[in-house]
């Protein structure tokens, strides 16, 4: 294999802008790696091998006349399988959709292509992003590159799991309860939820639209803000925020309740000594209260599953054999809730985002777990947490719905390794519209403690 | 419950077996009860629901 397919992007840009690697050369060496791990990894529901050389051919042109678009030009780029690209299906993970072929580029999915980047393939996730552990019943399970009898995370499963595999450089995610930053901590790789609708939802099909969140997957933070000039349109704003380094100055928030209930041993430690670094650096670290985090599941399911009911309704009614079980239920129990219930989940949503912003005006950014335990076993329907048995999906995006339902920014970081060598994550949450400052605190991290860029055993 | 929901998914036309029926109770149940204890001692009415948080036209659709 090739060394630099593990770099991350921020050092492999100035080799391509310099004409020292070739854009082809590069993405077909994506493609050889992806051939060899798929039957292994299963990441993709369309692979677009011949797009993608045509792309990288056209990079190395435009980079050769001096045309070079910025970082992610030439840079083989996942793309989960909810995003339209022009000419390629979009399943959904669902076979219901499997002849669906868009016409045009999602908002996000044009701007990636406007930055250059060459896209490798549609990416498998958990049935309609309904789901954590990418355990698909119609194209298979996703498996994790530190050990594949353990799942990737979910929903955008494929797209982690290739960017630790190295097989992409980075990948556009969706996260509706923590489906962008899940599946980055079960595969040590980093993930940014956005600020809600900082990068536009257009051409990416919906789980539950006030929920739903686009935002990118890789292998750096630095690379996150690579990403993110992109995505957001704002040109050097991202990248611009990690110029000056580490920030040793920040007011760290540290919720008393919620997050650390219910923990695995291995990640309370993990996530306590990533907290205690940055306090050595410099930063102040201090207590906050949020009491309604208890009910953070409580207040985002009637959400999620009427949202989503509402958009599934036809297929509900004509066609619910071609769904998985546990999707179907959720979907069933969505189309049967009262509307009641969704109305008042939506108000003490409110009251909810109102406390959070209230925990996070004295502090700038809080620091947390991820998720509460390292990769679950593939098929595992229960998870052993410090001695008390959880089902997955509840225990598994319970630390990451609370920043869906504030709509606030919210990054993973790898922070290190289980003992049986499974990556484990720290997250970082900030206000709504300050993403630069969630990506500073992240970077000062990953950039001090030494752990960056981890690299499985495939 | 399940009778009252099986009445329920006829009127909205959804085709749901025995077993789904039960399921549906037993989540709906589970679902409602979290929400009651969120919302026990609360006043609802304090704080208008976010209008912002509206679908949006141009979002993806098969």
């Amino acid at each position: 294999m090739k060394e630099w397919l593990h770099w991350p992007i921020a050092e492999l840009a100035p080799r391509l802008r310099a004409r020292e690697l070739s854009p082809v050369e590069v993405t077909r060496a994506a493609l050889e790696r992806t051939a060899d791990l798929e039957p292994r990894l299963n990441c993709y529901v369309t692979l677009m091998a011949e797009a993608a050389l045509a792309a990288a051919r056209s990079a190395e042109a435009e980079i050769a006349r001096g045309q070079w678009r910025g970082p992610l030009h030439g840079v083989p780029f996942g793309i989960k399988d909810l995003f339209d690209v022009a000419g390629v299906p979009t399943t959904f993970g669902s076979p219901i959709l499997k002849d669906y072929v868009p016409n045009r580029d999602a908002a996000s999915v044009a701007r990636l292509k406007a930055a250059g980047a060459v896209i490798m393939g549609k990416q498998l996730l958990h049935e309609w992003a309904f789901g954590i552990t990418s355990n698909n019943p119609h194209f298979g399970p996703v498996r994790n590159p530190w050990n594949t009898d353990r799942i990737p995370g979910g929903s955008s499963g494929g797209t982690a799991a290739s960017i630790a595999a190295g097989t992409t450089y980075a990948g556009l995610g969706s996260d509706t309860g923590g489906s962008i930053r899940i599946p980055a901590a079960l595969c040590g790789v980093a993930g940014l939820k956005p600020t809600y609708d900082l990068v536009p939802r257009t051409g990416a099909l919906p789980l539950a639209w006030s929920l739903d969140h686009v935002g990118p997957l890789a292998r750096t933070v630095m690379d996150l803000a690579i990403c993110m000039d992109a995505l957001a349109a704002a040109p050097g704003t991202y990248t611009g925020a990690l110029a000056g380094g580490p920030r040793t100055d920040l007011r760290i928030g540290v919720p008393r309740e919620y997050f650390w209930d219910h923990l695995d041993p291995e990640v309370r430690s993990a996530v306590l000594a990533a907290i205690r670094h940055l306090e050595g650096l410099g930063c102040r670290v201090q207590e906050v209260s949020m009491p309604l985090l208890a009910h953070s599941q409580a207040i985002l399911s009637p959400i999620i599953s009427s949202e989503a009911a509402a958009w599934h309704e036809p297929w509900l009614k004509a066609r619910p054999q071609d769904y998985g079980g546990e999707v179907l239920a959720r979907l069933q129990m969505g189309a049967l809730l009262p509307a009641t219930a969704y109305l008042q989940a939506q108000r003490l949503r409110q009251q909810f985002r109102d406390e959070f912003a209230a925990a996070l005006s004295g502090v700038d950014v809080l620091a947390v777990p991820t998720v509460p335990v390292p990769a679950p076993p593939v098929g595992a329907t229960a998870v052993d947490v410090g001695g008390t048995t959880m089902e997955v999906r509840a225990c598994i995006n319970r630390l990451t719905c609370p920043a869906n339902l504030a709509g606030f920014p919210a990054a993973s970081v790898p922070c290190g390794l289980s003992g049986d060598g499974l990556p484990l994550g720290l997250q970082i949450i900030g206000r709504a519209g300050d993403d630069a400052t969630v990506l500073q605190a992240a970077y000062t991290y990953e950039q001090t403690a030494g752990g960056r860029n981890l690299r499985p055993p495939v | 419950m399940k009778e009252s929901l099986r009445l329920w998914a006829a009127a909205l036309g959804l085709p749901m077996s025995e077993p789904q029926l039960e399921q549906a109770a037993r989540n709906l149940e589970t679902t409602l009860g979290n929400l009651a204890r969120a919302a026990a001692g609360r006043d609802l009415w304090a704080a208008e629901p976010p209008l912002a948080y509206q679908p949006q036209a141009e979002e993806g659709r098969p």
